[in-house]
Order: C-alpha cells, then structure tokens, then sequence
C-alpha cells in the first residue's frame, strides 16, 4: 500500500521538525472504464456528494539540480490554484503530507518563501540550491465531495487521468488513471468506511508508489545520479599517463554539466561544482610533468589559470551573498540595518562579475580551450621522452612531497608566525586533500582512512583561520571600494568595521588553537603512518610490487 | 509557534469574526494555522462548518495528553485547522483551578501541537476569568476589538487596569476600532481622540458591514466569499499590521 496510517518518518525529515500536518493522500489504481458515475453508486446512499466541476491542471515536480528534494525522501508538487499555487511537499515512501498550502507564487530558492515555517524547513533541504521543473504532469480531474450534515466537506475523491508532457519533443506519455482519497484531518472514521467500501467491496487496489516515482518511470529519468565528487577509476598499475587523462576526463564531464547553469546562474553551486573542477584539473595538469608533451601542458597550464582567473569574482560575491545572513546575526540588533547597503552593493557586483563571466565562458577563447581540451582527452598524445611510469609511483611521489612540504611548513610556525604562513599551509593540506581524493581507489580504506583523520582535524582548523582571514581581508575591499562609490554611510562603515572586528577576534581563537591541533597531528604515530603510506619504498619492494 | 488571541470583555464587538477572517487570512499568507475556539457559544466553529463539539469534554482535555490532537479538525480551507468549541469550555475555570498550576494549564494542553503549527489564533469567550488568565499567559499578543462607543472603551481601561495590578510582561496588546460606523458623530470623535491617549492602538480599522453578517448564512470569513468588500480589505490590512508585529 502507497501510504501506511501511522505516520512515520524518516531521520532526515524528523530532524527537520516536519510533523505529518495532514492526513496522506490514499491512490488506487482503476481501469480506464471506471467513472465518475461508477464512483458514486459505490458510495451512494451513505453519504451527501457533491461534484466539483472538470478541471485540467499541470503539475510539477520540483527539485534541485541535484535532486535534494528526492534524495531526502521527499516530493516537492506544485500546481495552479485559483489564487497562486498549490504546493504539496510530502515524504516520498509514506505519502506523509509534511506541508500543503496555497502561495502566491513559486518559491525558487528557500529565501523565496513567504512563510517562515516554510523557508526554513526548505532551507534545511536544499540549502543554497534552486529549484527546477523535473517532470511536468497534465491531468485531467474529476472530484467528488462526501459532506457533512453540515455541508462541511469531509473527504475529497478525485479521479485522475494523467500524463507526462516532454518539454523538447512536446510528446506525451499517459500514466495509468488513478483514483486519489482525500482525508481530512478529524474525520478518520469516515475515511475508513470509504476506504474499506473502494478496497475489500469494490476490490480497487492501492498503489505503493508515489505519483512522481510513476512519471519518473514514464521518461525514463533516474533521480540523484548526479555527483559533484566524481569516482576517479584508477587502478594499481596503471599508466601514470592513461590515468591521470582518465580523472581529467571525469572532471571535464563535471564542468560540461555545470557550465550550463554556470551561464545562467541558476545557482550559486553550479559556479561552485565548475570551479571545484577547474581548481582540481590545474593541479593534476600542474603535476603530469613528463608525462605529456610540454608545451601541450603549457597551453592548458595557461587556460587553466585563465579559467579560474575569470570565474573568481563571481564566485567571491556568491559567498559573500551566502554568507550574510550569518554576517547580519554577528551584529547587534542594532546596527543590522545597516548592512543593508552591502547587501545591495553584492547584489549589483554579482550581477556585474556574472556578466563578466558569461562573457568569459562564452568566448571564442572558451570554447577553443574546450576544442583542444576534448582532443587531448580523447585522442592518444604523442609521448614525452621520460620513461613511463605507473600511476602507484607517481601518486606516492607527488602525495610524500606534499607530506612533507606540510610538515616542514607546520614545523616552522609558531606564536608569532604572520598569518601569510598559515595560508601557505592551508594550501598544502588543500593540495594534499585533491591528491588523496584522486589517489584513493590506490589505497586501502581502512589505512586511508587512519591518515585522514588527523589530517582532517588539523585541515579544519586551518581551513577556519584561512577563511576568517580571507573574510577579513575581502570585507575591507569591499568596504573601500563602497567608499569610493559613495555609497557607504557612516552607520553601514560602523557596522562593517564591527564585523571585521568581530571575525578578527574568532581568528585569534582559532590562531591559538593552531599550535595544539598540530602538535596532535604531528606525532611519531602520524608522521611513521604517511610514511608507510607514502613514503619512498626500497628498490626489492618496487621489484615485489611489480 | 506564535499564539494571537482574540479578547474583550465585552461581548458582540467582533472577536469572532476577526479570529476567522485572520486564521483564514493566515493559512493563505502560508502559516500553518490553528484556530481554537474557545468561547462555548460556537460561532467560530459554526463560520466553518464544524459541530461545536469535542469527545472529550473539557474534563477529558485535562487529562488525556493526546486529546488536544484528537480534537484537532481541519477546515475545507488549505492550511488552516480548527478546535472546536464546546458547551462544555464554559467549565474550563473549574477544571483549571483544580490542577497545580491553574493559569497555565492551556499553555501546557497546547504544548504536544505546538510544533505543527506557525500560528495559533485563540477566539475567547468575553469574560475576564481564570479562562482569560490562561490565555494572557499563553497568548504572545491579545488583539482588542473596540467598538468606539463609551461602554466599550471602558472595558479597555478596565483591561488596561487589570493589567496594571498582574503585568504580564511578554503580551503584546494591540487593541483596534471593530464595527465603526462613520455616519455616527461618537464613532468618529472617538475615533479621533482615542488614538492620542493609546499609541498602540492600530491603525487599521474594521467597519461595521452587512456583508460580515452575511457570514453566518454563507460559514465562511467574509476574505473568502466577499474577497473585495469593504470589510475584507480592511482585514487584510488588519492582518498585514498584525503580522509585522510579530
């Protein structure tokens, strides 16, 4: 059966503090000879029906890029109502009703949201992500209303006859007719009367899945294959060369799928997932030395940084626009207003930036790169004249350098180290987290994971004070160049400045926690492990391991 | 969940019908709404079709913790759920002052739903009681109809007096004029006058119209079946101050 009557939710949902408000939905599943007119002689004599005339109405399934909504149990539906539209956020394996209320209109982020209640439950889902129409669904409705002696209506049946509109082809794919209960809350006894009248008498099974699940089914689309990590399929002897252009191609399938968005600026993470891949392809074409020609190496090394050059900004203001619900929560009461100006002031620079971007990916030089860039990929390069290697060595190599880069940096920092020396650091164990993650399928998990950790530990800290620095630094170049717009008041400079201050003063926490963090990671313990792990092996081991 | 109460110690100045038309108001503005009505007489439950009766008795409310739940009903409209009244509310006093804690005991009954909802509207019966104790230390605002007439103003000094002896420092009080008639010289001095003395009085005003009485024969908040009347759009500018209140 599609819905159980208890209700019963999942953890995800539980800790969204998303009570089942109203009674789920039941559906049956009905031929395509059953009517209206057969509905109400099951259920006449019992009861007063009323019919509400014919209705034809598009629904859409709404989700994230991503699939948040779905991935989280949930199904986010939203149809035209008669003043705005109708959304029905429901868990997807009870049917459980979590929201169901009429808006003026469609909430495209969690902020869209009108009522509190809803943004923050919505907030919690998708976090910064937008919403998109997954699979839009035509359906013709025919309703029945069981009222009270009253006139109060106290179950709605409605008999459904959907279908799947593609939006590039305009094909349509009929989903079987369905007939949908109704119940309302407080009149339990009459929806089990109806209900045991449609199943045991009538014989009319359930259905146990979701309407979205059955649509979803009709075009073929699978939620949720989208990763923003990809899996790097690399294997224990490979050619250094053959793998390294096996990850570059699973990161070139991640920047094809976001440039769309990118353009668009659908949303901030779009920006965010091509960057991560542009950011993790420089350093994997930063370390195949030898292992392609040079002077093609050189060619991408240069359009690499072009590439993360132009899509900075943009990604610099969409922080900072994200993060300024947090900024207006560090401040007094007082003073939030007054941050309001900055908050205009990133509104038009992203607008700004975006445009800038949009330019820069739409190119001619972008789309040259891309030429080149799905050649060298898929044809075979001439090889380098150095001897080839196996991508086990060359991951050692590059992951014990790093290694000990970081330690003889750590090791040079103390109390009165300048700030310059901790970002240093935080780029090494940045670097060295890109490697494992490449290198990973290489190693046992177990022994992975042991490093991991206290390499975690001390990347968090370093990753808080680099931010909290950054922060500092970029808040008093936006504040400046504010300034010399003149568009900055004394109250919004005030009010800035107390956020420097205040982000300058968690810095000096987490500067001071630096010293004991490393001293936890540096130990004979850690230092023997990522030397067993990475570290040069002795001429007989190579010969055993090959 | 924020509760909004409904309150006069007067009778027939319009607490129902604001209670209504705010809950439906409400749930349209995307607030998942309760509305409890809490005076005996029934009219709120009436307005949405829903027998004025609960199972259990307000003696069974006390003692059942789920019975609150239970009673819960939903309206035809989307969003906005209703208790309805009972004959048995009128009770409420004793059943309280029987208990450890007899202002608080509504407070606690509403405690287990208190997370389905954003919003409560409590329409109270006009009496001042430990009824209305309960509902002052509940209630985060007590929304005020004021006829301007002399009578009905007293009772807010009256209000305002009560208040002076037991403060109640978290209620917000936001009395407004309900039921005006601007053809009457004593409605428009007061009207005029009146605000000088009690800045908090709201700026919104609710007229007196026939198209409220026509509630009773259509039971449904005037901002549904009447959207554009005069004493809708007054209603929502009720609601639209209200909200910013909170």
């Amino acid at each position: 059966m599609f819905v159980t009557k208890k209700r019963s939710f999942t953890d995800s949902v539980a800790n969204l503090g998303l009570p089942g408000l109203a009674e789920p939905t039941l559906i049956y599943d009905i031929s395509n000879r059953f009517s209206l007119h057969d509905l109400r002689s099951r259920l006449a004599g019992s009861y007063r029906i009323e019919d509400d005339p014919p209705t034809h109405v598009i629904r859409s399934y709404l989700d994230t890029f991503d699939w948040r909504m779905y991935r989280s149990g949930l199904v986010f539906e939203v149809s035209a109502a008669k003043q705005g539209y109708q959304i029905v956020w429901r868990q997807l394996q009870t049917g459980d009703i979590l929201l169901s209320q009429v808006v003026r209109q469609i909430p495209r982020f969690s902020w869209d949201a009108q009522a509190p209640g809803i943004r923050e439950r919505m907030q919690a889902v998708m976090q910064m992500r937008a919403l998109e129409d997954k699979v839009p669904v035509h359906s013709d409705v025919q309703t029945l209303r069981l009222l009270d002696d009253e006139g109060k209506t106290v179950l709605r049946l409605e008999l459904r006859s959907d279908r799947v509109v593609l939006a590039q082809s305009a094909k349509q794919i009929a989903l079987p007719p369905r007939l949908y209960v109704i119940p309302y809350r407080g009149y339990e006894k009459i929806r089990e009367r109806v209900l045991h009248r449609l199943g045991a008498k009538a014989g009319l099974s359930p259905v146990d899945e979701d309407p979205l699940v059955s649509a979803l089914k009709a075009v073929g689309l699978k939620p949720g294959a989208y990763r923003n990590r990809p899996r790097y399929h690399v294997q224990p002897g490979q050619a250094a060369e053959q793998a390294v252009r096996g990850m570059l191609e699973e990161l070139h399938a991640l920047m094809q799928t976001n440039l769309d968005g990118a353009c668009r600026d659908a949303d901030s993470e779009f920006l965010h997932d091509f960057r991560a891949a542009v950011v993790r392809s420089a350093l994997l074409i930063d370390k195949a030395e030898g292992l392609f020609p040079e002077s093609t190496l050189r060619f991408f090394r240069d359009e690499f940084t072009w590439l993360d050059k132009i899509t900075r900004p943009t990604r610099q203001v969409d922080i900072y626009l994200l993060l300024f619900e947090s900024y207006e929560k560090r401040l007094p009461a007082s003073l939030r207003r007054y941050l309001d100006p900055f908050r205009e002031y990133l509104k038009d620079h992203k607008r700004l930036e975006h445009s800038k971007l949009k330019v820069g990916l739409l190119s001619p030089r972008y789309r040259a790169l891309e030429q080149r860039w799905q050649s060298f990929l898929s044809a075979p390069q001439p090889k380098s004249d150095a001897a080839p290697s196996r991508i086990d060595a060359l991951a050692r190599e590059l992951t014990w350098d790093c290694c000990q880069h970081l330690l003889a940096q750590g090791g040079a920092i103390d109390r009165f180290s300048p700030p310059g020396h901790l970002l240093s650091m935080y780029e090494t164990i940045e670097q060295l987290g890109f490697l494992l993650e490449f290198f990973s399928e290489l190693y046992d998990a177990r022994k992975i994971a042991a490093v991991s950790q206290p390499l975690n530990r001390l990347g968090r800290v370093l990753d808080a004070f680099r931010d909290l620095e950054m922060q500092q630094i970029t808040l008093r170049k936006f504040r400046d160049e504010m300034r010399s717009e003149e568009r900055l008041t004394r109250a919004s400079m005030e009010a800035m400045d107390h956020l420097v201050a205040d982000l300058a003063e968690q810095e000096r926490v987490v500067r001071e926690e630096f010293g004991g963090r490393y001293r936890k990671f540096n130990t004979k313990k850690t230092r023997k492990r990522l030397r067993a792990m990475f570290g040069p092996t002795s001429k007989a081991q190579e010969q055993d391991s090959k | 969940m924020k509760i909004l109460a409904t309150y006069n110690i007067k009778g027939g100045v319009g607490k129902t019908t604001t209670a209504t038309n705010l809950a439906y108001l409400a749930a349209w503005e995307g607030y998942r709404t309760l509305l409890w009505d809490l005076d005996p007489q029934g009219a709120a439950s009436f307005y949405f079709r829903i027998k004025p009766k609960l199972e259990t008795g307000v003696r069974g409310l006390m003692r059942k913790k789920s019975a609150l739940d239970e009673a819960v009903k939903a309206t035809d409209f989307e969003g906005l759920d209703l208790i309805p009244a009972d004959f048995s509310f009128r009770n409420f006093d004793i059943a309280a002052s029987d208990t450890k804690q007899p202002a608080k005991q509504l407070l606690r009954l509403l405690r287990p739903i208190s997370s389905e909802y954003d919003l409560l509207i409590i329409d109270s019966a006009p009496s001042i009681s430990l009824t209305s104790e309960n509902i002052f230390y509940a209630a985060d605002m007590l929304l005020i109809p004021l006829i301007p007439t002399t009578l009905s103003v007293r009772t807010y000094y009256q209000l305002l007096d009560y208040f002076r002896k037991r403060p109640a420092q978290h209620l917000k009080l936001l009395p407004f004029f309900s039921m005006y008639d601007r053809r009457r010289a004593l409605h428009r001095e007061i009207m005029r006058t009146l605000p000088n003395e009690f800045r908090e009085i709201l700026n919104t005003s609710i007229p007196n119209a026939k198209k409220v009485e026509r509630m009773g024969l259509e039971r449904a908040p005037v901002v549904h079946f009447a959207p554009q009347s005069k004493p809708a759009r007054a209603y929502r500018k009720l609601w639209a101050e209200v909200e910013k209140k909170f």
